[in-house]
């Protein structure tokens, strides 16, 4: 009896040892960067949650966590991200940070078709989540040089509840950058018209305002263009340009100034010389002041 | 009506003395505890894992508890030849049969209670307030007892018409199923759509007794949650109206 009960605790003792030298030489880590090997299709992954696609969302979440947190990423590529969080937001629509972060991680990674993609599916699915639109609007401008999809989707996120409002300057912008300052000023009509509280009414007035400046303006600034096409150098003063027959007239300035041309070559308002518009605009426009501008900045202290 | 209720307090600390009852009890703790450290895994939007994951947790195992342990509800005690002493007192079979259902919804009950406490403890600490406790979380743990209720009900008429093992097969395939009635039933469209069509009239909907959406996204319960309630109320009812018609006519030998 003795004899059966050293043998069992010598059998026990010799494999777990054995068990614990055998794990010591396992690998720890992994070789090789982290990698989803194969995303399942959301049809799948729905049949098989047995009525709970939120879960099966959660996991799938969980592996694009792993995806995106691999320190070596960059080595492994980017490619499974877009399939992996297009499955997640298949099953739960509503996983707004999934888009969110997908949306970013993706276009900073140079794949803005796919970022933009799924941030267009956010923002069709959550509506509500400011931040979607407003991150597509980003990808159109800064990737795509695309101003009026930049103002389309700035507008969108501006509309969500919610949204802070320094997104509606942002829609101004993207518009007038897009030469559409006439749907700026159309957004902002209309955002007027639903503002209740006077600090907000008077926020949109004053945006209001710029807007019809830039819209004002916009044909000024097109004169301006071809007068320097012909000439190589542009025009002093605004009147130039009716002489020249290049507008029939100077509109009236909505802010109550008088137009002027400003040293950078755009057309100004003395009542507001603020305009929305590019810095490197005023090197394209008149390059010796500008670099006279640059100059002076450089040699102050 | 006190022959039932005697039974279902003989069933109830049956039931709760059993090993399966307590450890599938503590298991589900276990994977409640996990869901709070799995949702550390994740970035941003905690609170939604934590609480889909727990939720799914306390379904899987009262589920399992109901499948298991009502499969043998009834033909554990034919098998263990223990029901004649019983039906040969003045305790009519159909009384039985409600009895130990009653004991098993009790038992099935109390875990939910359990497990339902300890993943709002859960999810107050991870929010540093009271406020998952919200009518979002209630109504979710309300449709989970109902489905507990329908599966058990389930269990007690596959258990009083077959074997243990058979019991708990065709109940665990009719919980699958019912899962999946829903996403059929808006899926197959076409010629042969009857038969989803069929098997959604036919199988409970627990699919639909799932409120774990509303939680996750602090939401308001479903619209039709007093519907659906009422539906699988209605439902488990039919079920053991059933088991009650069969048990009086099986052959208890």
């Amino acid at each position: 009896m003795r004899s059966i009960r050293s043998l069992q605790i010598t059998a026990f003792v010799t494999f777990a040892t054995g068990s614990i030298l055998a794990a010591s030489c396992l690998e720890s880590g992994p070789a090789k960067p982290y990698d989803v090997g194969f995303v399942p299709s959301s049809r799948t992954l729905r049949w098989l949650s047995l009525g709970h696609p939120t879960l099966a969302a959660n996991f799938l979440w969980l592996r694009a966590v792993q995806y995106i947190g691999e320190e070596r990423a960059d080595e492994r590529g980017w490619d499974k991200l877009h399939p992996l969080v297009d499955a997640v937001t298949d099953l739960d629509p509503k996983h707004g940070y999934a888009y969110q972060v997908a949306g970013i991680v993706l276009g900073s990674k140079g794949f803005t078709e796919e970022s933009s993609a799924i941030l267009e599916k956010g923002t069709r699915n959550l509506p509500e989540r400011y931040i979607l639109p407003y991150l597509r609007a980003f990808n159109a401008f800064y990737y795509d040089d695309d101003w009026v999809a930049a103002g389309r989707f700035a507008e969108i996120s501006a509309r969500a509840p919610g949204a802070p409002t320094h997104v509606r300057q942002n829609v101004l912008a993207y518009y007038v950058k897009g030469r559409r300052a006439d749907a700026a000023v159309a957004f902002l009509e209309q955002t007027l018209a639903d503002t209740e509280d006077p600090e907000s009414r008077k926020a949109v007035e004053s945006q209001l305002r710029q807007a019809r400046l830039e819209q004002a303006v916009r044909r000024l600034d097109e004169a301006v263009d071809t007068w320097r096409g012909h000439y190589f150098a542009g025009p002093l003063a605004p009147w130039q340009l009716v002489t020249e027959g290049l507008v029939a007239s100077i509109p009236d300035d909505p802010t109550g100034g008088e137009f002027y041309i400003g040293e950078d070559g755009r057309i100004r308002s003395s009542a507001n010389p603020y305009r929305v518009g590019r810095a490197e605009r005023a090197r394209d426009m008149n390059p010796e002041a500008w670099m006279k501008k640059a100059q002076r900045q450089e040699q102050r202290p | 009506m006190k022959n039932v209720l005697s039974i279902a307090f003989v069933t109830f600390f049956e039931i709760l003395r059993r090993k399966l009852q307590v450890s599938l009890l503590l298991f589900g703790a276990l994977l409640i505890l996990a869901a709070y450290f799995v949702g550390g895994l994740t970035i941003g939007e905690w609170h939604r894992m934590i609480s889909d994951l727990g939720l799914t947790a306390m379904q899987f195992i009262g589920i399992l508890i109901a499948v298991f342990v009502g499969a043998s509800l009834v033909s554990g005690d034919i098998e263990r030849r223990v029901l004649l002493p019983v039906v040969a007192k003045p305790v009519s079979r159909t009384q039985y049969l409600f009895g130990r259902y009653l004991g098993l919804v009790a038992i099935l009950i109390v875990n939910l209670v359990t497990m339902a406490a300890l993943l709002g403890v859960i999810l107050a600490i991870d929010d540093r307030s009271m406020r998952p406790f919200d009518a979002a979380f209630l109504t979710a743990i309300a449709l989970i007892g109902v489905q507990f209720i329908v599966v058990g009900a389930v269990a007690a008429l596959f258990s009083a018409v077959s074997s243990t093992t058979l019991a708990a097969i065709l109940t665990l395939a009719v919980v699958i199923a019912g899962q999946l009635t829903n996403e059929a039933r808006a899926l197959w469209r076409g010629p042969a759509a009857w038969i989803p069509q069929l098997l959604w009239y036919l199988l409970p909907n627990l699919g639909a007794l799932n409120a774990n959406e509303a939680v996750i996204y602090r939401t308001p319960p479903p619209a039709q949650v007093w519907l659906l309630a009422t539906y699988a109320l209605l439902y488990a009812a039919a079920a053991l109206a059933l088991a009650a018609l069969v048990f009086e006519k099986r052959d208890l030998r």
